[in-house]
C-alpha cells in the first residue's frame, strides 16, 4: 500500500491512505479495520470541531481519487459501495453526537427560563419590599421633621432627598431586571414604558402603533417584551437607525408584532458581521417557546423588518405542529423492554 | 435501575451471552465491532443501525480500553414479547465509575462533552442500563430493537 500518498491539496491528517485504501483494494470487501478506521477518522474529526462539509468534501476527494485508478476504473461499483460504506462510519460519530445537540438546547432554553424566573423574582423583591422599606423610611423622617429645631431641617432634608435617590435607584435596577410593570399592567403599558425611554435616552425616534385591546395570556407577554427589547438592542447597537416603528396587535389569533427601522440592514454592518448575530438567536428562542415564528427581512441601505406571530394558546392547532419541552433519554429501562417505535 | 448491584448478575439478561469477546487491545476492538456488525446483520438490522451498533461497540469497548484495560464484550440476539433485537453487554473490572451520572452527562465524559462515549451510545440504542461500584468494576448493558417496518 506504500504507493497510495495523500492527495497534495489536502491535510494529510484527514485523508490518511488508510481511508482510501480499501476504495482502492481489490479485495471483495471492506475489511472490519478499514471500518473502524474510518469511524475513528469521523470521531477524531468531531472532536477537533472540523465541519461535517469538510469530511464529505475529504471523502469526496478521496472518492475520485480512487475512481482515477485503473483497476478501480473497472470496477466502479466496488469502488462506490466501499466509499459508501465508508462514508457511513466516517459520519456515525456525527450522528452520535446530533442527539447531544438537541439536548443541550432543551437544556439551555429550561435555562433561560430560570434565569428569566431569577430576574422575575429579584426585580419583586426591589421593587416591593426594599421599595416598601425605603417608603416607611421616609415617613419616619417625615415625622422626625416636625419634631426637630429649625436649623437641623436642612441636614434632614438633604438625608431625604438621598431617601427619594435611593428609591428612584431601586426601581430602575428592578425595571432593568425585569419590568414589574409587565406583570402588573401588561405587555402595551410596559412596551409603552420602554420605548418612552427609548425616545428619551437614545434620542430614536419611535413609533409604537398598539391595538391590543386585552391582556394577552402572561406566557406571551414576557417572550414579546423581551423579543422587542433584544430588537432594539441590536437596533441601537448595529442599525445606525433614525427612525424605528413598533406594530403590535392580534390578527386572526396570532398576536403578531413588527419592528421596522431605517438603519444600514444587515449586509452594511461595518463590523463586517454578515449576519443578524445572537441577538435573533435569543428572539428566535422565545418564540420558539412559545410555538411563535421570527421572520427577518432586511435589505442593505434601507433598514431591518423583523416580524414576530405567535398563536394565542386555546386556539385551534392548525399549524398542526405541536411543541415538547425537549427529548428525555431513554436511560435504564430496565424492565420490559419498550417495542420499537416506528 | 439498580447501579450497585454485583456484575456478577450481568449474564443473566436473557440471550445476551452468545458471543464473548476479550477487550485487550486494538485489534480486540476492531474483531467485536466486526462481531457486532455481522450480528445485526444476521439479526436484520438495516445498514444504518448496523453501523450505529458498530459504532456503539466502538465507544463500549474504548471505554473498557480507556478506564479498565481489559475486560468483556459479550452479545447476542435479544427477544421480548413483540420485539426482537441485539443486546451488548461490555464488562470490566476496572476502577469502576464513581458517579455513574455525572458519566452519564456530555462534557464529564471522555468525548469532552461531544455527545460521544457513554452519553453517545445511550442515544443511539433503546435500552440502556448501566452498573458500577468503585473499585468493583463496570457494566454497560444496551438492547437496541428492530423497528417494526424492518422485521
Amino acid at each position: 500500500m506504500s504507493e497510495i500518498v495523500p492527495a497534495p491539496d489536502l491535510p494529510s491528517h484527514t485523508l490518511t491512505s488508510e481511508y482510501l485504501a480499501p476504495m482502492r483494494a481489490d479485495t471483495g470487501v471492506v475489511g472490519e479495520t478499514a471500518l473502524r478506521h474510518a469511524y475513528d477518522l469521523g470521531r477524531a474529526a468531531l472532536a477537533q470541531h472540523q465541519s461535517l462539509l469538510d469530511i464529505v468534501v475529504m471523502h469526496h476527494e478521496a472518492l475520485e481519487q480512487a475512481l482515477t485508478c485503473e483497476a478501480c476504473r473497472v470496477e466502479r461499483t466496488r469502488t462506490l459501495r466501499a466509499g459508501g460504506e465508508l462514508l457511513s462510519e466516517l459520519l456515525s460519530p456525527f450522528a452520535m453526537a446530533q442527539g447531544a445537540f438537541l439536548e443541550a438546547n432543551a437544556a439551555l432554553r429550561s435555562a433561560n427560563d430560570l434565569l428569566e424566573h431569577e430576574a422575575q423574582r429579584v426585580a419583586r423583591l426591589l421593587h416591593d419590599s426594599a421599595g416598601q422599606m425605603v417608603f416607611a423610611v421616609q415617613l419616619a423622617l417625615a415625622s422626625l421633621d416636625r419634631d426637630l429645631p429649625e436649623d437641623l431641617r436642612p441636614r434632614l432634608g438633604e438625608v431625604s432627598q438621598l431617601m427619594s435617590l435611593l428609591d428612584h435607584q431601586l426601581r430602575q435596577h428592578a425595571h432593568e431586571l425585569y419590568p414589574v410593570m409587565l406583570e402588573d399592567l401588561g405587555l402595551a403599558a410596559a412596551l409603552g414604558d420602554f420605548i418612552e425611554n427609548i425616545r428619551r435616552g437614545a434620542g430614536l425616534n419611535v413609533v409604537f402603533r398598539c391595538t391590543l385591546d386585552r391582556r394577552l395570556p402572561r406566557e406571551l407577554e414576557s417572550p414579546f417584551y423581551r423579543a422587542v427589547q433584544q430588537a432594539f438592542a441590536n437596533i441601537l447597537k448595529h442599525a445606525h437607525a433614525t427612525e424605528v416603528t413598533v406594530t403590535i396587535g392580534i390578527v386572526r389569533g396570532v398576536v403578531a408584532c413588527s419592528i421596522v427601522d431605517n438603519g444600514i440592514g444587515f449586509a452594511a454592518r461595518p463590523d463586517g458581521h454578515a449576519g443578524p448575530g445572537l441577538g435573533l438567536v435569543g428572539i428566535r428562542e422565545r418564540m420558539k417557546a412559545i410555538n411563535g415564528t421570527v421572520r427577518v427581512t432586511s435589505t442593505p441601505g434601507h433598514g431591518t423588518k423583523i416580524m414576530l406571530g405567535a398563536p394565542l394558546p386555546g386556539r385551534k392547532e392548525t399549524s398542526g405542529v405541536k411543541r415538547h419541552s425537549g427529548r428525555r433519554p431513554r436511560a435504564r429501562t430496565a424492565g420490559a423492554p419498550k417495542p420499537a417505535r416506528s | 435501575m439498580n447501579r450497585s448491584a454485583s456484575p456478577s448478575n450481568v449474564l443473566q439478561w436473557p440471550g445476551t451471552a452468545d458471543i464473548v469477546m476479550t477487550i485487550n487491545s486494538d485489534e480486540d476492538i476492531v474483531a467485536a465491532r466486526a462481531r457486532g456488525r455481522a450480528l445485526a446483520g444476521v439479526l436484520g438490522f438495516p445498514p444504518k443501525d448496523r453501523v450505529l451498533i458498530a459504532a456503539a461497540i466502538s465507544e463500549l469497548a474504548r471505554n473498557i480500553r480507556d478506564y479498565a484495560g481489559r475486560g468483556v464484550i459479550s452479545m447476542g440476539a435479544a427477544r421480548a414479547r413483540s420485539t426482537r433485537g441485539i443486546g451488548v453487554i461490555a464488562r470490566d473490572n476496572g476502577p469502576g465509575i464513581g458517579n455513574v451520572d455525572l458519566a452519564l452527562t456530555d462534557g464529564f465524559s471522555t468525548s469532552g462533552g461531544l455527545g460521544l462515549g457513554l452519553p453517545g451510545v445511550r442515544r443511539v440504542v433503546d435500552d440502556f442500563e448501566i452498573e458500577s461500584r468503585a473499585g468493583a468494576g463496570t457494566a454497560v448493558r444496551v438492547r437496541k430493537w428492530l423497528k417494526a417496518d424492518a422485521s
